[in-house]
């Protein structure tokens, strides 16, 4: 990403191998919530689930993928070389994913009937919650320091792969919940 | 350029990452006893019961987390990365701080070249530990009875030589492929030089939190620490754990590296079907490694959440189930069995016609059965379950996939051996050590099927037998393999020759000791030896058996001591070594020797096929006169005291 | 690079976004009438999920290689 002398013909070289890398790692990650997606239904089944809000679990839902579809939307715009559409779309993007961490680690977390050690159940549910809201956190981050870059103005219509980056990564959290949501909210039904 | 020769300790990275992890240990730890503190929970316990060691275990574990990320602070690797943060440019590849000499290795460089090296040296000095290990229990176990140490000590001291040399194994692993990877697909490094150097530091800490679990009550679990029992162990459980989980990140991170150097920077006109063997088995290790270890790390964790705050996922009283991690853990952990060994069988496939002077037999078909060994490889795992409680159904399938492995391994074989068919062979040390591994792994793999067939392996299921059967595999398919290829590249490496005579001693003592150790390991089980256990019923009628598998530990010992005295006088003191002493057709050896700090300064074609050994025409377009003449013009620069500013600023 | 491929590009993520927000709807109420359905769930899951990676994080640039660069 140390690439401002690079020429354009370079630069694209280079931003195919790092999009690669990038994508390698996201493999890699994918993984781990893989794992986590089996302990759940190895353990109970698609039985029984977690008691949680319903309500809650919708609305940090679509406020993952409104975040995702702002993310996209200051992609693009960075592509097109619309410097001003990338801040507003991206500013709007971390917003949203500071309030999925709060309706997550917040909200559900605090209104959770029982702690991590109450059963399996509850351990898989803040695991998974965990691990994933680790990842919008790290998410978010990565979101900032391209932003705060961009202000600098490093980025430009035909440079800007960290913008791709944070974004593609910000679409994989989004993935993972994808199919956590279903997994942890949706199937099944709580013990009585 | 800095002036580095008087430059104090705290120039060599190493240190000051030490340093910096002490710092950031105490740190972690005062962080989260303050929040202990906060919330109302005891801070310092000293109970000889139970946690004797100061800190709550939570404690420890954030200490060990954050001085593993201090260190990495500490060392510089990090510094690239931050500066990006804040929106700097770097150079593409800075100068290394010492621009020579050994302190050179015990600071960053994002050389792929000084990277391999730390990568190798830090893995022989590991495995050494971990075969220092092994002598201390090998000695407890030459007789009946408990005389040199306590069944506890004996359980944490064979369970650390389990982990510490895996360790060791994927730093040798590593040092393979970062090593030959580049150079052999005509990259000047390393797709990503940053992550690479990264990669290799994470292993120093890993390295450090593993060893120190020894002082933290050690842990009775053997490497796979299988909960309920983990979950129950000492402190020092906590520091496997993390060890480990760290030494897995680096393999993770190394095996991206690799993958996307190979997709991405091959020469021109090196298809797939062209590339060195070699670089086919390093590809196909770094699939595995790039996806089933985030397993191991995942089941690690979910352990040490259930000690640290109590989940129950392993735990039958809560909902759990052990057998969950079992199935996670083997995910990763049989196949990184191949992990282990596909690296050193791309050696002997590398090696042999170099040799013979004699084509690869069946390129094609040895190249995609690498990737035929990983991919079955990630459908066998549950054969290391069959008495594990699992449901019975689950057993024919896995024992069919697992019997399935022989298949491309088979390949390999009958490759190697129509390889030497009519060959003109010469015994050059690497080659002995490629012929030792053949032999080795062949009773590795035929010592295999009884373990995959349930009604056997019923029997056989921790016994002895499974500890000759892994160690024939790991000695034939790593060990021997490795030390081939540090012979065969030494020159490459360091510029000079080995001695040959002590190489061969190296050999002729580690064969013979590793076949009586094997075998005598799989005759004790046979008789009914449990392993993992550190004393026996001399009624069981194998005391003769465990003295001479003792006796030859000492001695495969000895012979790596030899090999390491070889290496160590060779590169100060050996022969200046010839440019290609081998007569090898691989692009690294038309480099001169050492190679150069940038690999190849010209962009160079594949114009042949790789093995056409005895056949006209080259496989690459380089001209090695070119560079050896370029060396003779400057004799000055002829040694490792090249300046790297031309390098640097174009 | 012009405004129109741009609009599309735009187009592209709003139509997602749209497809997103329906399927997520259906989830939920399959979740409050029929929990037990867990195959169309995943069935949802991944076809939700097959949308994010083509259009919002452009898996087909990955094998596009060094000559067809930028703009989808």
């Amino acid at each position: 990403m140390s690439t401002g002398t690079l020429s354009i013909a370079d630069y694209h070289k280079k931003t195919v191998t790092n999009r690669l890398g990038l994508w390698l790692f996201i493999v890699s990650d994918a993984f781990v919530f893989a794992g986590l997606f089996i302990a759940r239904f190895y353990l109970y089944g698609a039985g029984v689930r977690p008691e949680l809000s319903q309500i809650v679990g919708l609305i940090v839902t679509s406020i993952l993928v409104l975040s995702s579809f702002f993310a996209n939307r200051g992609e693009v715009s960075m592509a097109y070389g619309d410097t001003k559409g990338y801040f507003r779309n991206t500013l709007i993007t971390i917003i949203l994913g500071i309030a999925f961490l709060i309706g997550v680690v917040g909200v559900e977390w605090q209104i959770a009937p029982y702690g991590p050690d109450h059963d399996a159940l509850w351990s898989l549910f803040y695991t998974m919650t965990g691990f994933h809201a680790f990842h919008v956190l790290t998410g978010v981050i990565f979101l900032v320091i391209v932003y705060r870059n961009a202000r600098k103005g490093l980025y430009t219509a035909e440079r800007h792969f960290p913008v791709e980056a944070a974004a593609v990564y910000w679409h994989f959290v989004d993935v993972v919940w994808v199919f956590f949501y279903p997994a942890l909210y949706l199937i099944g039904l709580p013990p009585i | 350029m800095k002036d580095t020769q008087k430059a104090g300790v705290f120039s060599i990275g190493l240190v000051r990452g030490l340093i910096a992890m002490l710092i950031g240990f105490l740190t972690g730890a005062a962080f989260v006893s303050l929040i202990r503190l906060i919330l109302g929970l005891s801070v310092w316990t000293w109970n000889p019961s139970g946690n004797q060691f100061g800190f709550a275990e939570s404690a420890w574990v954030v200490g060990a987390i954050f001085g593993a990320i201090a260190f990495m602070l500490g060392v510089g690797v990090l510094s690239d990365w931050l500066k990006w943060m804040n929106g700097q440019q770097t150079a593409e590849h800075p100068a290394d701080a010492f621009a020579s000499g050994w302190k050179r290795y015990l600071s960053v460089s994002f050389d792929h070249k000084a990277i391999g090296v730390q990568y190798g040296v830090t893995s022989i000095v590991v495995i050494g530990l971990a075969g220092i290990f092994a002598l201390i229990f090998r000695t407890e176990l030459a007789q009946p009875g408990m005389q040199l140490l306590t069944l506890e000590r004996y359980n944490t001291i064979m369970s650390l030589h389990g982990i510490v040399m895996i360790v060791g194994i994927l730093l040798g692993v590593g040092a393979m492929s970062n090593y030959l990877v580049p150079l052999m697909i005509g990259a000047n490094d390393m797709a990503f030089p940053r992550l690479n150097a990264f990669a290799y530091w994470i292993n120093v800490p890993a390295a450090v939190i593993l060893l120190s679990s020894y002082f933290l009550g050690g842990f009775d679990t053997g490497w796979t620490g299988y909960p309920p029992l983990s979950a129950k162990a000492p402190l020092g459980m906590d520091m496997f754990f993390l060890g480990v989980y760290f030494a897995g990140l680096s393999s993770i991170l190394g095996s991206l590296n690799v993958i996307a150097t190979t997709i991405r920077l091959r020469a021109k006109g090196m298809h797939y079907f062209r590339m060195p063997i070699f670089v086919w088995t390093a590809l196909a290790t770094a699939v595995i490694g790039l996806t089933a270890t985030q397993l191991i790390g995942l089941s690690f964790q979910m352990v040490l959440f259930e000690r640290v705050f109590g989940m129950g996922f392993f735990a039958p009283d809560k909902g759990g189930n052990p057998i969950l991690f079992q199935h996670l853990f083997w995910f990763y952990s049989h196949p990184a069995v191949y992990v282990f060994v596909l690296t050193g069988l791309g050696v002997i496939s590398e090696l042999l016609p170099v040799f013979a002077r004699k084509p690869l037999f069946g390129y094609r078909w040895v190249a995609l059965s690498s990737f035929g060994i990983a991919l079955v490889g990630f459908l066998v795992w549950a054969h290391h379950m069959f008495t594990s409680g699992m449901s019975p159904y689950l057993r024919i399938p896995f024992m069919y996939s697992t019997l399935l492995v022989a298949v491309p391994t088979g390949v390999k074989f009958f490759s190697w051996v129509a390889t030497i068919w009519e060959g003109k062979l010469s015994f050059e040390t690497p080659m002995l050590f490629v012929l030792g591994a053949i032999s080795i792994f062949l009773l590795g793999g035929l010592s295999g099927p009884p373990n995959a067939t349930v009604a056997t392996d019923l029997h056989l299921q921790d016994t002895y037998w499974i500890v000759g059967h892994f160690h024939a595999t790991m000695f034939g398919g790593f060990v021997f393999p490795f030390f081939a290829a540090i012979y065969y590249w030494f020159p490459k490496i360091t510029g000079r020759m080995y001695n040959e005579k002590l190489g061969k001693l190296h050999f002729f003592l580690m064969l013979p000791g590793f076949y009586i150790q094997s075998l005598s390991q799989m005759q004790a089980g046979l008789l009914g030896m449990r392993r993992r256990i550190g004393d026996y019923d001399p009624a069981l009628g194998i005391n003769l058996q465990q003295l001479l598998i003792t006796i030859a530990a000492f001695v495969i010992f000895f012979s790596v001591v030899i090999a390491v005295v070889n290496l160590i006088y060779s590169a100060r003191r050996g022969p200046i070594a010839a440019s290609n002493p081998w007569r090898s057709r691989s692009p690294e050896f038309m480099l001169p020797s050492p190679i150069p700090q940038h690999n190849y300064e010209h962009a160079f074609e594949v114009v042949g096929e790789p093995y056409d050994y005895g056949i006209a025409g080259a496989y690459v377009s380089i001209d090695p006169d070119r560079y050896i003449a370029k060396e003779e013009e400057q004799p000055a620069a002829g040694g490792a005291v090249t300046s790297p500013t031309g390098a640097t600023t174009d | 690079m012009n405004e129109e491929q741009k609009t599309m590009a735009l187009q592209v993520g709003v139509t997602v976004l749209i497809l997103l927000a329906a399927m997520t709807i259906g989830e939920y109420f399959i979740g409050l009438f029929a929990p037990y359905w867990w195959a169309p769930l995943m069935a949802i899951a991944l076809l939700k999920a097959f949308y994010i990676v083509r259009d919002y994080m452009h898996i087909g640039r990955v094998f596009a290689g060094d000559e067809a660069e930028e703009h989808s």
